[in-house]
């Protein structure tokens, strides 16, 4: 059953030197309870496709498109109507929490006040549900570490305290936008732990936005690849990593240096870097950096179509000639 | 085995910890590297990994010279640094080069690339004509016609080539790289990699590799030197790290690592640790790891136990190499 | 990545050609610099001229009007306007130049010497500095040079300077860029005369450009007490002094000196608004 839906949404900012067209026609959904990944460097869009979705996004933006949550529409609703939504049936966890932690309240307080708003309990019971759900995210002595604020706290359990007040309001989605960037990886380890757990305790659908393939393989059930403020490929896991039809996500693959294999191998790296939104080329985005490309690419954009399955589609003219490539073969 | 060309012993740097105000008592210290020990071949690698706040950084900054230490010694070919002035230490500034982690804070904003690559040469007065710097902008695989842009005109991983270019314009023996990817989308990572890679191969370099990105540091090293709060825990060539880790931190640490690959991630087998880094201020007594140790809070009996909290583990030789600083080390296959 | 190449200074340029306000202030300050500095060569009277014409209002002939004694009052603002911005400009270089050096060195030796310096500084801006200028100023009234004002009114100004460039300073000798020169081998001055100054000069300038709007304000208090430019000579604000009696019955002596220093000092606020804008690099961050 769909969950969320979002279609040919784009977003523009209004710049010194022209539009920015930071996300140009996204389209995709998520299911109840399944994990979608969206991948992309900086500069792909990613990040600002979920901040239009929550209406997060600073005014001067300029959104078009639908983003329907359970049928209902979304985009040009008032902050005030979003905000009930986001919070309750949309939880959202990004790169820094201090920015969703109040400063001035103890974190049992604030996961407390969440379970209250969501349904009438007592002070007392919300403390108690606080208690266990910083238990559920994995934090040691939680009726100790339910008394400090958020300062007295480090990166990573602040992390997995907004996931446990995102987790008190039983959300249906949780959107977390690079949730452990900022953080080591073995505490990355430990966010991504308590971010299972509250979808294991919720069954809410995850939306997880990353640039880390790594955290997507282990993590997500479909993927989207974004470039350019694009959707370039998207698939489930196993066919985005095992089955790459779009160069892109080849070279994305290829160029990362992997802690299973041994020697020094070569890495293949992709040249060039990202076009700016601002001028961007009439064909392919990817065109520049493509070693497959040709007259064709900078004529016309390639559409998301289907190549293996119905849902793996890609957006590349030439993605037939992409089955069994190896990264190395193609870069 | 040859003889290193640098030689780090029992390295010790702590930074006051002052009270605020007028008198700005001294309260303590912060212990970001104790007692560190490791040796850097020529032409080889060695990666420094380990996560925020473990010393890694600091130790490349007094290895360098940059932070004066507390004790302990470096040797240069055979000439220690620590006791060196800056004054005396500025001929060996031509050997020994740093690149550091951001790209954007690294840089000189009001400088043209021209300028930023020549400043080494110029205040080292072997500065003769722009052509240098041409030849340096196409070692590091720039256009040697952009020497006039200003660094903000360039993507991230342009201006690590910068940064490197401006590294090796002393023609240095040793490069300490301080995280020199960490800042870089994927994509252009594995582009500065390979640069560094041939660069290595070209001028035979002995490169420090600091990072937290152990899949980097397993594709580009070729000994790794595991830091825990200050500490080396573990050190050892890469293949036998990777494959045979036998301190639990490090353990722990390699399987952390997401791996770019659906059913091994589904299948890996997790050590998720417990707890937060302690303060470096106030470490805690005999083994720094035990307060987040699996192996300490689940496997060890009480007297095992004490002897972590009691006696410091000091690095063992497990043979090939292999040193681990735990009491109860035992190798582990993880990949 | 864009294709068109910028310098630094042009990204400033273009952001300061940006700020409306900043742009207007310009243009007009540049109109009352012209007025004051050129308009003396080609107006009919001179400032010390007595026409036959007394206590006239405005008029063609004289266009903001005559003073009891005859004194054509627009030749009299060109003068005092023309005293006041040169007093403001000394009264800014010396701020800028002591507070310069002086937040500059506390940043950068940083430790007791800098709670020393910075101390200093709290007690000199604690003084009331009108008052404090009028006293030191009175010591010499009657032989007063325009010189020896813009001296005690720097000498007052260049602690807000040195706040500035010190917070500056210190903020700028922990970037990394500072490190990497160190990294190379580059010595104390270097670092200050090709990184630190040229980094800091955005804040310079802007203080600076403050301290001018000061220095006209702080003239023209002093003057209007009586301490600062004597007659014969004029100032702003001395013609805002001694016609402040002349309110009701000729206010053209009263309104235009003082509306040329509500403008000048307005103006080069705005300028000062506008040239902060136009160093801060956060302006050009896009979100991503």
């Amino acid at each position: 059953m769909t969950l969320l839906s979002v279609e040919n949404l784009t977003v523009g900012f209004p710049t010194e030197d022209g539009r920015l067209r930071a996300v140009r026609g996204v389209s995709y959904e998520v299911n109840r309870g399944e994990s979608v990944g969206i991948v992309g460097e900086s500069g792909s869009g990613k990040s600002v496709t979920s901040l239009a979705i929550m209406g997060l996004l600073p005014r001067n933006a300029q959104v078009t498109g639908s983003v329907k949550l359970l049928g209902e529409e979304l985009v040009g609703r008032t902050d005030k109507e979003l905000s009930k939504i986001r919070g309750r049936r949309i939880a959202m966890i990004f790169q820094d929490p201090l920015t969703s932690l109040n400063p001035v309240y103890t974190v049992g307080d604030q996961i407390a006040e969440a379970v209250r708003a969501h349904n009438g309990v007592s002070k007392h019971d919300a403390l108690r549900r606080a208690t266990d759900l910083l238990d559920i995210v994995g934090i040691p002595n939680p009726k100790l570490r339910a008394r400090n604020y958020p300062h007295e706290m480090s990166g990573g359990m602040r992390q997995r305290i907004v996931i446990a007040i995102a987790m008190a309001n039983n959300p249906d989605l949780i959107i977390a936008d690079e949730p452990t960037t900022a953080l080591d990886v073995t505490v990355q380890a430990q966010v991504l732990e308590a971010l299972e757990a509250a979808r294991a305790e919720t069954g809410a659908a995850l939306v997880l936005i990353t640039h880390d393939l790594g955290v997507i393989a282990g993590h997500t059930d479909r993927v989207c690849v974004m470039y350019a403020g694009k959707l370039v490929e998207t698939g489930t896991v196993d066919e985005i990593f095992y089955g790459p039809r779009m160069p892109y996500t080849l070279g994305l693959l290829g160029s990362l240096p992997r802690i299973d294999e041994t020697g020094r191998q070569r890495l293949t790296p992709i040249t060039g870097a990202p076009p700016s939104l601002l001028h961007l080329p009439p064909g392919c985005p990817f065109s520049p950096r493509c070693p497959m490309t040709r007259d064709r690419c900078d004529d016309a954009e390639p559409v998301l179509t289907a190549t293996t399955g119905p849902d793996h589609r890609a957006a590349c003219h030439f993605h037939t000639e992409l089955a069994e490539a190896k990264a190395e073969d193609v870069f | 085995m040859t003889e290193p060309i640098v030689s780090v012993r029992n390295l010790v740097k702590h930074f006051p910890v002052r009270s605020r105000g007028v008198l700005r008592r001294r309260t303590g210290d912060v212990h970001a590297v104790c007692d560190v020990s490791f040796d850097i071949f020529a032409h080889e690698t060695l990666g420094l990994v380990g996560e925020s706040g473990c010393g890694k950084t600091t130790t490349g900054r007094v290895l360098l010279n940059l932070e004066p230490a507390t004790s302990g010694s470096v040797h240069y070919r055979g000439r220690d640094l620590v006791p060196l002035s800056r004054a005396q230490m500025r001929p060996l500034r031509k050997e020994l080069q740093i690149v550091f982690q951001d790209p954007y804070a690294s840089l000189d904003p009001r400088m043209t690339v021209t300028e930023l690559i020549a400043e080494p040469l110029r205040i080292h007065g072997t500065f003769q004509d722009r052509s240098q710097v041409r030849d340096l902008l196409r070692t590091v695989g720039l256009d040697a016609e952009h020497g006039t842009r200003y660094a903000h005109e360039f993507s991230g991983g342009q201006r690590q080539r910068i940064g490197v270019a401006r590294a090796l314009a002393l023609r240095p023996k040793v490069l300490v790289l301080d995280e020199p990817l960490s800042a870089l989308d994927v994509s252009v990572q594995a582009g500065v990699v390979n640069l560094l890679e041939d660069l290595q191969d070209e001028l035979g370099l002995s490169y420090l590799f600091i990072s937290h990105d152990l899949s980097v540091v397993r594709h580009i090293a070729d000994r790794v030197a595991v830091m825990y709060l200050g500490r080396i825990v573990e050190t050892a060539p890469v293949d036998q790290l990777f494959r045979q880790a036998a301190h639990p931190y490090t353990q722990a640490l390699i399987s952390a690592i997401p791996v770019p690959d659906p059913r091994k991630e589904r299948t890996r087998r997790r050590i998720i640790l417990s707890g937060d880094v302690p303060s470096p201020i106030t470490p805690p007594t005999g083994c720094r790891f035990r307060t987040r140790c699996p192996k300490y809070a689940t496997q060890l009996t009480d007297p095992e136990r004490r002897r972590c909290a009691e006696e410091p583990p000091t690095l063992t030789d497990r043979g090939q190499g292999h040193q681990t600083a735990c009491h109860y080390a035992e190798p582990l296959t993880l990949i | 990545m864009n294709n068109v190449e910028r310098t630094q200074t042009q990204l400033v340029l273009r952001r300061f050609f940006r700020h409306r306000a900043a742009v207007t202030s310009l243009i007009l300050l540049v109109l009352v610099t012209l007025f004051a500095f050129a308009g003396p060569l080609l107006w009919r009277y001179s400032y010390t001229d007595i026409t036959d014409d007394l206590s006239l209002p405005p008029s063609p002939g004289h266009p903001f009007g005559t003073d009891l004694i005859g004194h054509d009052t627009f030749a009299q603002v060109m003068r005092g306007t023309q005293q006041s911005i040169k007093i403001a400009l000394a009264i800014a270089l010396i701020g800028t130049v002591f507070g310069t050096l002086w937040g500059a060195i506390a940043g950068l030796y940083r430790g007791k010497l800098d709670f020393l310096m910075m101390r200093l500084v709290d007690i000199v801006l604690t003084l009331p500095l009108i008052a404090v200028a009028a006293a030191v100023a009175a010591q010499g009234v009657g032989q007063s040079q325009w010189w020896a004002i813009a001296v005690v009114l720097g000498a007052l100004t260049w602690p807000y300077v040195s706040r500035v460039v010190r917070s500056v300073v210190l903020s700028l000798r922990e970037q990394e860029f500072i490190e990497a020169a160190r990294a190379l081998g580059a010595g104390n001055v270097r670092i200050i005369l090709r990184h630190l100054l040229p980094n800091a000069l955005g804040a310079i300038i802007v203080s600076a450009t403050l301290a001018i709007a000061t220095g006209i304000l702080g003239e023209a208090a002093l003057s209007f007490l009586g301490v600062g430019v004597q007659a014969p000579d004029t100032s702003l604000g001395l013609l805002v002094s001694i016609n402040k009696d002349a309110v009701n019955t000729r206010p053209w002596l009263f309104y235009f000196p003082g509306l040329f220093i509500i403008a000048i000092a307005l103006t080069i606020n705005f300028i000062g608004d506008g040239l902060r804008d136009a160093f801060d690099p956060k302006q050009t961050r896009v979100r991503r």
